[in-house]
């Protein structure tokens, strides 16, 4: 862990409002783009990142600053996540209002159909899968810091991982959204 | 028999190039002996059809909302941890008081009523005085 995230950790548990407040903001970003892609639904995701940080500013006495400040939120928030699935808790809706940059209003519709897709394919993996995969594809963890957070042999890590590779490349084949010629 | 172990090794050569392609352990031998451009090429593909969700984040500058209500959280707990040690303190006392009486007499009410009286005023005024001054010594 950086040396200025450390100091940061350590000032937020004496209670500094402030160190707590850059802590959350420097790892919003990761935060939010993980759980996005992992609840596939904006309306969820806001609900897993408000719980996930008001849980880590709760409990950041008990924070070992040994892993990274974003890898323990990332775990809060699997947590909490696979806590709504288990209540369904979980809004079954896609969302509408996702940014993208197309040039023109045609190419904008072909893009948000297209990212619609993708992100069906991404929603039919089922969520032991799918957390493996975001946190490996998107956010390049290992397979062993993936195996902590979310707590599961490392053997499990790298089978689910092939797993969700091998049903994403066919679905998206089945799609018709797989791009050739990369 | 045969066609079965060819999954098995097709399998076990794709498992392979997924490890090389996210930068993990790989088995070198296997990957020079046992190419698969195909499916190289899917999951470049793939890497590419996934990249369209690479931009969806509405920033957000301040989270001292959470923190505050946080805050809420950590008072009000530790203010029922307060009551409710308080009411277990009260309690275990008040047991131990009226067991003592029944067991001494009334002459352990008489001898602690005495007793508090006698130090009230060396335990209240010293209190009292750091109530007053916040417990800094003026002098």
């Amino acid at each position: 862990m950086a040396t200025a995230e450390k100091d940061l950790v350590l000032l937020a548990k004496q209670g500094n409002k402030s160190a707590m407040n850059t802590l959350l903001a420097d790892n919003y970003t990761i935060l939010k783009g993980y759980i996005l892609k992992l609840t596939g639904d904006p309306e969820t995701a806001a609900d897993v990142v408000q719980e996930a940080m008001l849980r880590s500013v709760l409990n950041i006495g008990k924070f070992e600053p040994r892993a990274k400040f974003s890898t323990w939120l990332i775990t809060i928030a699997t947590n909490v996540y696979r806590d709504m699935l288990r209540k369904n808790k979980v809004h079954v809706q896609l969302d509408e209002n996702m940014a993208t940059h197309a040039s023109d209003v045609e190419d904008e519709v072909l893009s948000k159909i297209s990212q619609e897709e993708v992100k069906k394919t991404l929603q039919q993996l089922p969520y032991e899968k799918r957390a493996v995969f975001v946190l490996k594809h998107f956010h390049g963890y290992k397979y062993e810091e993936i195996a902590v957070i979310l707590d599961i042999p490392i053997g499990t890590v790298r089978s689910r991982l092939h797993n969700a590779v091998k049903s994403i490349i066919s679905q998206l084949e089945k799609r018709g959204i797989y791009y050739e010629g990369a | 028999m045969k066609e079965h172990d060819h999954i098995n090794s097709h399998g076990r050569v794709q498992d392979n190039i997924i490890d090389k392609f996210y930068n993990e352990g790989y088995d070198k031998k296997l990957y020079e002996s046992c190419k698969d451009a195909d499916f190289e090429a899917k999951l470049e593909g793939m890497n590419e059809a996934l990249e369209i969700l690479e931009q969806e984040i509405p920033a957000v500058n301040s989270f001292f909302d959470i923190i505050e209500k946080a805050d809420v959280i950590n008072t009000k707990a530790r203010y029922r941890k307060e009551n409710a040690l308080f009411f277990v303190l009260a309690g275990a006392i008040l047991s131990l008081f009226g067991y003592l009486a029944a067991s001494i007499g009334e002459s352990f009410i008489i001898g602690f009523s005495i007793f508090t009286f006698a130090i009230l005023p060396f335990s209240l005024l010293p209190l009292s005085k750091a109530a007053l001054t916040g417990g800094k010594n003026n002098g």
